[in-house]
Order: structure tokens, then sequence, then C-alpha cells
């Protein structure tokens, strides 16, 4: 259905034009290249700047609630899940924001349960759920979105893998 | 010269040559070997924090994610338990004879049953025999006031051979503490002799004396006596400035905390002066890495209070030892100078200790190397062997038995029947609208709602302040001083609740108060509950805020329309007309006898509204004012716990909420 309408306004538009089908031919293949050209190029570019609004947005998480992370992860948990729970995502970037603060929210539980925080391991698998879909839906990789955050990308996604394996098997 | 001569020559020369070579070669050798070993002289210093009270294992039932070759994501291990800690601590002191155990704070304080009944005697004891030499305080360390922590310290004397003796006093009694032999003084001949390492405290000013309540700075010599070089080490403590914003504010009455970077400054100016060879700063306050394995050394994306501490600091410094944030690290950031200082911390609850390993050089006696690492408490605990690689500690036998017989002890005074109940009572409402992410029927506490327990707590204490000469009419506790449910010890009901259960519930240890307060005054400390930062407090379903328990008689209306999160101040929530004392409406400008935790008269946990109270008077400790209400609830007539609707909640149409029902009615 959409198809045949654009087809008869590609023809409305050269019936304007006075093109001869040659010419209207010719037009949209210049016209595709030129707007796919641009929208790779623009594509290339915005996921390096959105990856880098992830980036800040993690920063900005660390310094609202990682004093939360004391006792034990639940207060923590429960700042940066209040914090997520105000931020839209409606454009590209609210969604790498929200992105960016999950995964700190993330890291930062896997960080504290190196060390046996209470709940921290729990607390991560929450964030983990929450991330791990919209850094699919995005199509970041593991190693881009590691990299926001300085650390060991190995070690890290590897204890990621693991946790991700635990949440199916619903260990908490 | 000729052929015969140069040969000659070549012939007497050149062996006098090799011979003189061989020798300045082996002079060589031996100036180096000479040179290679007394050179450098290395001391160890042996450091935890945050130990909190944690003796046994299942104290926190903690497990860590340790570094395993061939597995980048780390092996999972079980780890804590302060007699697997004795254990590493001796492996660390045995690799080097100059060593010395440190502490960076909260050794004492929030601690759980076994410590916390008997006043954190049985860690102060069990720390004294694995060596602690010397420790900043910390902010828990402040929990029950300057004279408690006193007497945790006790008296050090030194005799004129130079042998220490350590004596301190039992906890005061006060008709439930302070019983010699069950709850304190549970050594040899029911004595205590305090701690026996130093407490450091630089930037903690006694405000009545001008003077620091605990030495700021400490000093230890190492090697023996006839050494041709002794490193010495001048230690720094102290605690983070704010401390007073996160203890109960009766606790730091009186002292005044300074900024932390100019008291080491300070210190560590002193005592260069004096001539240690290294400045070691033992600090309570810390921050956190990005790393996912414990012991990593790189310090990834260091973050923390303590940076602009360090930031401060002066190039006197050496070594920092830091706590709080109960995480490990080991890590290289900038002083004032831009050179940068090894900055440690070793975990918390016995999970970890940190070893830092300082050379000097003997030539010019400073410090030419900082080596630090963290290493796991890795306890045996666990059912399943480790994989090749990983081995766990087996705990230091003298350690365990202490351990085994303080909890013996603890759970013989826990294990007392103190009344009667008739079904669980419960610190939240019932879970409607409660869903798995915020554990609203975990036990965790729902802080928005009135509780059983909550009503419950605020009786027992109005009734600790009644048949007195100016008895109490109203008691208010804080949600967050209710912390779990109160259960049987057996499991049936109507059945026993025994002294341990009952502790499990208030286990601060805080101290009642009664205060005047109006009509007035009472309905801003009630506004305060929703006011802002406490609109933003414990989350639950459907509910904001810090609700306040209210003790029988005392009753008021909430009107759910109005919004939450006002200025301080400025809230409407409280229906003033609805404030009832025993079924009479109060009067905002009449004076009332109001009974609270002391934590609450000096406006803990946003509550400011309750220092404007006057005329206090002091009562003994919550935990007391249970155990005496529930005398009266005996096995024939068990208490029986309801959420008394003494506090009710109007919907969008003005209309009381249903009892329990908070979190699916009205606004937040």
């Amino acid at each position: 259905m959409r198809k045949s309408m654009m087809i008869k306004s590609v023809v409305r538009f050269g019936q304007w034009m006075h093109l001869s089908w040659y010419e209207l031919v010719t037009t949209m293949i210049a016209i595709s290249v030129i707007i796919c050209g641009n929208v790779h190029a623009s594509e290339v570019k915005t996921q390096q700047q959105l990856i880098a609004i992830s980036a800040k947005a993690s920063l900005a998480g660390r310094e609202a609630c990682q004093r939360e992370m004391h006792e034990d992860a639940e207060e923590f948990q429960q700042c940066a899940s209040q914090l997520l729970a105000k931020l839209p995502q409606k454009t590209l970037e609210q969604k790498y924001t929200y992105l960016g603060k999950a995964y700190y929210a993330w890291l930062s539980s896997t960080s504290a349960a190196k060390g046996g925080l209470p709940n921290a391991q729990k607390s991560a698998l929450y964030f983990l759920a929450i991330f791990r879909p919209l850094q699919k839906k995005l199509g970041v990789s593991d190693l881009a979105l590691c990299k926001t955050i300085e650390g060991d990308c190995e070690s890290r996604n590897a204890r990621m893998l693991v946790m991700e394996g635990e949440g199916k098997k619903g260990v908490q | 010269m000729n052929k015969l001569n140069k040969l000659m020559l070549q012939r007497r020369v050149l062996p006098l040559l090799l011979a003189c070579t061989s020798l300045f070669i082996a002079g060589c050798g031996s100036d180096t070997t000479k040179s290679a070993s007394p050179v450098n002289t290395t001391a160890r210093l042996i450091a935890f924090n945050d130990v909190h009270g944690n003796l046994a294992p299942t104290d926190s039932n903690s497990t860590a994610i340790v570094p395993l070759a061939g597995v980048p994501a780390g092996q999972t291990v079980n780890v804590g338990g302060i007699a697997y800690m004795a254990t590493l601590v001796n492996q660390l002191k045995a690799a080097n004879s100059n060593n010395i155990v440190v502490g960076a704070g909260d050794l004492i304080g929030a601690s759980p049953y076994t410590s916390n009944i008997a006043h954190d005697e049985p860690t102060v004891d069990i720390l004294n025999q694995i060596g602690l030499e010397v420790s900043s305080v910390g902010n828990h360390e402040f929990d029950k006031g300057l004279i408690e922590l006193e007497r945790i310290q006790g008296t050090h004397t030194v005799s004129s051979n130079g042998a220490v003796s350590y004596s301190s006093a039992c906890y005061p009694s006060d008709g439930s503490f302070g019983v010699k032999g069950v709850d304190t003084c549970l050594q040899t001949g029911q004595t205590f002799s305090g701690a026996h390492w130093t407490y450091l405290a630089a930037n903690v000013v006694n405000t009545s004396t001008g003077k620091t309540i605990f030495p700021a700075t400490y000093v230890k010599s190492f090697g023996q006596s006839g050494d041709a070089f002794r490193p010495t080490i001048g230690f720094v403590g102290l605690t983070f400035k704010n401390t007073p914003t996160a203890v109960n504010p009766s606790g730091v009455a009186g002292l005044t905390f300074s900024d932390e970077a100019a008291a080491i400054n300070l210190a560590a100016k002193q005592l260069k002066s004096q001539g240690v060879n290294a400045v070691t700063v033992l600090i309570h306050q810390g921050g956190a890495t990005t790393a996912t394995v414990y012991g990593d050394t790189t310090c990834p994306g260091f973050s923390g209070d303590i940076i602009p501490i360090i930031s401060q600091l002066s190039d006197d410094v050496d070594l920092v030892i830091s706590g709080h944030t109960h995480t490990d690290y080991v890590c290289q950031l900038p002083m004032a100078s831009g050179k940068k200082v090894t900055v440690t911390q070793s975990g918390f609850y016995t999970t970890g200790v940190t070893a830092v390993d300082l050379t000097f050089d003997q030539t010019t006696g400073k410090v030419s190397a900082v080596n630090a690492f963290n290493t796991p408490v890795i306890n045996d605990t666990n059912t399943t062997p480790y994989p090749s690689g990983i081995t766990a500690l087996k705990p230091t036998a003298s350690i365990a038995a202490a351990v085994s017989s303080y909890a013996s002890l603890s759970a013989t005074a826990g294990n007392s029947i103190v009344g009667y109940v008739t079904a669980k009572v419960q610190i939240q409402a019932p879970p409607a609208g409660c869903d798995v992410s915020h554990t609203c029927d975990s036990g965790k506490r729902n802080k928005t709602v009135e509780t059983a327990m909550g009503d419950l707590s605020a009786d027992s204490q109005l009734a600790a302040f009644s048949g007195v000469a100016n008895p109490g009419q109203i008691a208010f506790i804080q949600a967050g001083g209710v912390r779990t449910n109160l259960v049987t010890s057996t499991a049936n009901y109507p059945g026993p609740i025994t002294y341990a259960g009952l502790f499990s519930t208030n286990p601060f240890h805080n101290t009642l108060v009664a205060i005047d307060l109006t009509g007035a005054q009472i309905k801003t400390v009630l506004e305060q509950q929703w006011e802002a930062p406490n609109n933003t407090s414990y989350y639950a379903p459907g509910g904001v805020g810090e609700i306040l328990s209210v003790s029988n008689g005392f009753s008021y209306t909430w009107d759910s329309r109005q919004p939450a999160g006002a200025p301080r101040g400025t809230g409407n929530r409280v229906v003033a007309s609805s404030m009832q004392l025993n079924g009479v409406p109060m009067s905002l400008t009449s004076t009332y006898r109001v009974v609270v935790p002391t934590f609450l008269q000096n406006g803990g946990d946003n509550f400011p509204g309750f220092t404007a109270g006057t005329n206090p008077v002091q009562g003994g400790y919550d935990i007391a004012a249970l155990v005496n209400y529930f005398k009266s609830y005996g096995q024939t007539n068990p208490y029986a716990p309801v959420i008394a609707n003494r506090i009710t909640k109007l919907d969008q149409n003005g209309n009381p909420c249903a009892t329990g029902a908070w979190g699916t009615c009205g606004n937040p």
C-alpha cells in the first residue's frame, strides 16, 4: 500500500517536472545516493556522539547515587532506580542518556559485589535487566559501552555475561 | 723497545693487569653485595577497616569475586570471619618482622548481634588478640557518644620498665544492660581491659577543652636497638569532617570535626620535623573504583569524597590508608604538588586485608618505594572445593574459640524469654501494591506507612515515661529505628519472644528522652514527614516519606491531596484540627510532654522540629523500654499486634483510606 503510494508520488513529481522516464529514474538514483550517503555519515558520527552522551550520563549518575552504596546496596538501588524513573526515553539522545545511567548503576553494583557488599549482586541483576535490552535495541556493542567508563573491559564484560546467565537462571 | 723487552713487559704487566682487574671486579662485587642489602630496609603495614563488629563468617555471609588465571570473570569465593582474618594477618606478619597492624575506623558500631549486645567488647577483645596497634576513629565509633568511646579506649599505663597495662570499666548498669558476665565485662574475672590499640582523632576536638579527644599522631620505630638504621613511621589518624551528619547527634554533642586536609598537613609537618622517616595517614573516608574483581591495583574510574582531601595534602605524606566506603582499592592519587601518593582500602566486615611494604633508603632515610596489595579473607565455609589457584584460609584456633565463646554468651543472654505475642508484629503494612523489586515482603521495612511494630515501639517508649513526675503524653519513633519484624522463637503463634528477637527490632541502643513541645511544634514535625528531603526517602509503591510511629492515645489525619516535597516549613498535609490526644482535640498553643529517642531530639532523619523541645529529661534505652513493656504480656495474655490506625490518610476525595491500604489509596 505504502509502496504504491510512494511510486505514484514519484510519477507525479516527474510529470510536474516534465521529466522523461530516463531523467526521472536518474534523478531518483542521484537523490537516493545523496540521502543515503548523508544518512550513513551522520549515523557513524551520531553513534559516537551518542555513546559519549552515555558516558557523560554515567558520570552524572555516579555523582548522584554513589554515596548510597554503603551499608548494603539497597539504598543505592533505590536511588539509581528513582533517577532512572525520572528520565524520559523519547529521543535517541534520551535513550542513550538512560543507557549510560543504567549501565553505570549496574557497574557500580557489580563493583560493590566484588567485595561482598550485601545485596550488591541482586542490585546488579536488577540493573542488568534494565540496560541490557536497551543496549541491544540501540545496537551498542559490549566493548563500546564498556569503554564509556574506565576499567578492564575483558574482566567486566566476562562478568556481565556470567551475570546474564545467572539472571536467566533466576539466581539472586 | 725490542721484541724481547716487549714480550717481557707483556708477560709481567699483563698478569699484573689481569690480577688488578680481577681484584677490582671482585672488589666491586664485594661492595655491591655489601651495599645492596643494608641500603634498603622495609617495614610492612597490615591494615583493615570497617570491621563493624563482624566476628563469625555468618555475620556478613559475604562472597567476593577474586581473580583466577584464565577466567576473566573471576571466581566467587566465601569471605570474612575474624578468625580467618587473624590467620591472614599472621601470614602477612610472618613475611616481615618489621610490621604493624593498623585500622582505619568503624571497627565497632552497627555491629551484628553477638558483638552488639555486649557493647562491642567481644570485638575489642579479639582485635586486641590480633595485635591491632593504632587506628583512626570512624563515624560509628561515636554511635554511643564520647563517654562510651572513652570506655572502649580505656587507659594505657606504661610502667618504669616499659611494660604497658590496660584497664577500663564495665558498661554502666541501667537495669537492663551493664550486667557483669552477661553483657559486659565478659573477660576473666568479669573485667574489660579496653582497646589495646591507640585511637587517633586529629580532627576531633572537644569544644570544652579545645583539645583533640584522642592523640592526633602515633609513632612507631622498627628494628632492634643497635641496628644501623631503624625506620620510624608517624601515623596521623582522623575521620571525615561530616561525621556529625552520619551519626546520632547526641553521640557527637560537644565535639567539633575540622577539615581533614588541614589537620593532616599540620600533623604530618610536625611528625616530619620530629624526624620520622615516613608519614602514614589513617583516615575514615574513601572512594570507589569500577573494578569488578577484588584485589585490583589499577584503580579504574576512581571517585569519591577522599579525592579533594588527597588533592590538598602536602608532600610530607607518604601513604594513605582509608576506609568508610566498604570497598577495596590500591590507587595512586595526586597531592597538592602533583606528586602521587598511594591510597588503599581493604574492604569491610573482615573480608580483606591490605599489606603495604614501605621501603626506606638508609642513606637518605626516606621512603624509596611503596608496594601495596589487598588480599581477600577467603574462608573455608564453601561446600565445593575451589579451582586450583585459590586457597581458603583456616581459622586461627584461639580466635575461633573466642568467637564461639562470645556467641554462646550472647545466645544465653539473648535466648531468655521476655514475653509472648499472638502473631508476628510487622514493620510494614500488608503488601498491597508491593512488587519484588521493592522487596516489600522480604522483611525490609516500609517507611511510608503506619506499622504494627512502629505502634508497639512507640507504646513501649511512652510506657517508659509513665509513673514519673512529669509523665510523657505522646511518643514518636522514626521509621528507620524500627528495623525488622518481631517473631517468636518457636515460629508458632501464639508463642514466646526472646531478648534477641526483641533486640533485632530496635538494635541501636537509642536513649529515650522526654521533652516539651507545643501543639504547633508537633504539627511542624509531622509535616516534616513529607517535606523535602524526607519525601524522597524510602520508596515503596504508592508511598513517600518518613512516617513517625506514634503512641496510643494520639491520633491525626493527613491529606494526600496536598503535595509532598514542600520546602521545609511549608508543608500542609497534616489536618491541624484532627490532632487529638485521648480523644480531645489538641491546642496548637498548649504544651505537651513528648517522648522520643535522643536521635530524634537532635534532629535526626531530617526532623529538625524536635530540636525545639525544651525541659529534656533523659530516660533509659529503647530496648529496655521494650523489655519492660512486655513484662505485662505473659503466656496467658500474649500481646496482640494490630495496626492501630492512629494515623488516618485521606484519599483524593477526602475520604479516609482503609487500614493497611495506603499504598493503593490516594496520592503517595
